[in-house]
């Protein structure tokens, strides 16, 4: 590779050491190449090369393809063990979420299920964890942290609103209306869910974000979502014979 | 250019001058070399990653400022340990100190941040737009991380090869590199898995601990030792002034580290959703695994350092500062040399010949930043020996 590392003794010792080495800056004449030692471009170029094609050409590939997976009528969204779901609005895109019935795969464990539907101007996101407190304690401690992060800021934040899903659990919803985006987060808490053995309460939020320019159609669709949070325990099934 | 190459009178002698000047053990490095190609393109990436870091870790310093402390506390703690741990594998001619920390910011800050992160979010991404949400969230780890992150800390290697040439001679200068490298990558990842752990759970941090622990455990083995198998293998690959290459090795040994690392992470979807008892036990052994093939690859790059400390030292022996019994302890294996101090006796004498051990490296180190010049440092070290000896 580097044939001027020679390994020659170019010197006699003078009987009780090496002469000095060239200085490590020091680049002989037929080594420079405008201006840069030429011994040292192949490393630099590698590294150059990966930079160009990982922090550049790949993702150009992804911004050229469009996420295109839209709802269609039937389809429930898993948020954990098949029990807690939500049942996306058709025509909006799924684009973070796993789909109930789908076979052979890593199955949606309960506390870390997550869906992400989007239409036009507006994101619907659901987060789930497990979460010892009421929804009132998760909402705040969503907003806080959409304070902090500066995707909520909390002056927008109105009143909170009682909701319930469809099945009447109860959750609560904060609205909030900026100069940028409106829209609201809302949390449930289902409680005593048996996870393996174990009871458990958990968390749910809601975050829709929208730009003010969005259209009020999909209002409803975005209030059915909401309402579509639901836990449902699998019926035990009984050993025949 | 005229080379005069002498006979030296002393055959000893010429074996040190020899052994220093091809080891680089003992050489001072420059970092800051503005007609260095390399080192421009090293300090681009590094300052991309540093604002990509901040990009990242900034807005949720506040929002996670509990998790985000833990985790920095406990892989700083962790990282040390392990970090201590490669120092001793480097007992030989080891590396400039600033080369171990130009490695370790590399796999930190520039690997991460710099490079894998955005190949791995967009790989993610165009997962789920091609194949689907469920095959990307099953396969998007063993599908990215297995090619950016081994190729992003390995480049640490190529890095050093280009700003520091005379500091990578033998496939053990790789490893140690690779390891520093790696562990860096390592706990910058763990911070950054303690506080996905917390944003995924509305910010609590006990669900951030279990990941802490998980890490802890199972990093043991984690991405330190499967870069220190990868840039040994790249000196395999290319060869060095100490290290004849050995293309066939080295592509085995990069190749087995993409492989390991994708069934590491494609584990739950290639054993079909095991119950998470099984995959603990099939993690645990996986981790021992790792470490025996770890340990094995670092023995068989050591020959050539030995035979380093061997020629450095032998002139030593031949003027009675050390016995041949301590030289073959000091070049020993861990265990040889172990033995060897046990069997000294009494504990003060095994004191002593660990003692002796040590001040003797520390000799061997005089001399090869003295180039072997008789300077007072050499001598002091010399007089050291002979002091723990009285």
């Amino acid at each position: 590779m580097t044939t001027t590392e020679s390994t020659t003794i170019d010197q006699p010792p003078g009987g009780d050491a090496l002469p000095l080495p060239p200085p490590d800056d020091w680049v002989p004449v037929e080594e420079r190449v405008l201006g840069f030692d030429k011994r040292t471009l192949w490393p630099g170029l590698v590294v150059l090369a990966v930079w160009v094609l990982w922090v550049h050409v790949v993702p150009a590939i992804n911004d050229a393809i469009d996420f295109d997976n839209p709802v269609v009528a039937g389809d429930v969204v898993d948020l954990g063990n098949e029990e807690l779901t939500f049942v996306p609005a058709v025509g909006w895109n799924l684009e973070n979420g796993v789909l109930l019935d789908e076979e052979g795969i890593v199955p949606v464990a309960l506390g870390s299920g997550v869906a992400l539907v989007t239409e036009d101007a507006i994101g619907f996101d659901v987060q789930t964890a497990f979460w010892d407190g009421d929804a009132e304690a998760l909402l705040d401690q969503v907003l806080d942290i959409d304070d902090a992060l500066d995707t909520v800021v909390a002056a927008d934040v109105q009143d909170t609103i009682a909701i319930v899903n469809v099945d009447g659990v109860p959750g609560v919803l904060a609205p909030f209306r900026g100069t940028e985006e409106v829209g609201f987060v809302a949390t449930y808490v289902f409680e005593d869910v048996d996870v393996n053995g174990t009871e458990l309460d958990v968390g749910v939020s809601a975050t829709v974000i929208a730009e003010p320019t969005a259209d009020a159609e999909f209002a409803d669709d975005v209030v059915a979502m909401l309402r579509s949070i639901t836990y449902h325990q699998m019926a035990v099934e009984e050993d025949e014979g | 250019m005229s080379v005069t190459t002498t006979t030296m009178s002393d055959p000893g002698l010429a074996a040190r001058y020899q052994a220093i000047e091809s080891s680089g053990w003992g050489r001072k490095v420059k970092l800051v070399q503005p007609r260095n190609f390399t080192f421009w393109v090293m300090t681009f990436v590094f300052i991309a990653g540093v604002l990509n870091m901040v990009l990242e870790f900034g807005p949720n310093l506040e929002a996670y400022s509990t998790p985000i402390t833990q985790g920095v506390v406990w892989f700083t703690v962790y990282g040390l340990a392990i970090a201590w741990i490669i120092n001793r594998l480097d007992r030989y001619s080891p590396i400039p100190g600033r080369i171990r920390l130009l490695a370790f910011l590399w796999g930190g800050i520039a690997a991460t941040f710099g490079l894998a992160i955005h190949y791995n979010q967009a790989i993610f991404a165009l997962l789920a737009k091609t194949q689907g949400i469920s095959f990307s969230n099953d396969w998007k780890a063993a599908l990215s991380a297995p090619i950016s992150e081994e190729i992003a800390k390995g480049l640490a290697v190529v890095v050093v090869i280009g700003v520091a040439p005379r500091i990578v001679r033998t496939a053990t200068d790789g490893f140690i590199i690779g390891a520093f490298s790696g562990l860096a990558f390592q706990i910058f990842e763990d911070v950054i898995y303690v506080l996905q752990t917390s944003q995924g759970a509305f910010g609590q941090t006990g669900p951030g601990i279990n990941t802490a622990i998980t890490r802890t455990i199972l990093g043991f083995s984690g991405h330190w030792m499967w870069t220190a198998i990868f840039c040994a293998g790249f000196v395999y690959l290319i060869g060095r002034p100490l290290q004849p290459a050995r293309p066939g090795l080295g592509i085995l040994m990069m190749l087995l580290t993409p492989v390991g690392h994708f069934l590491w992470n494609g584990a739950p979807a290639l054993l079909g959703n095991p119950s998470q008892a099984v995959l603990t036990l099939v993690m645990i052994v996986f981790t021992a695994v790792i470490a025996v093939v770890f340990v094995a690859f670092y023995r068989l790059t050591l020959p050539p350092e030995q035979q380093t400390v061997r020629d450095v030292l032998q002139p030593e022996v031949d003027a009675g500062v050390i016995t041949g019994d301590e030289l073959d302890a000091l070049v020993a294996r861990y265990r040889q040399r172990r033995t060897f101090i046990k069997a000294a006796g009494g504990h003060a004498e095994r004191r002593t010949r660990k003692h002796v051990l040590e001040a003797a490296h520390d000799l061997g180190d005089q001399i090869a930043e003295a180039r072997g010049a008789e300077t007072d440092r050499v001598r002091h070290a010399r007089a050291e020996i002979a002091r723990i000896r009285a």
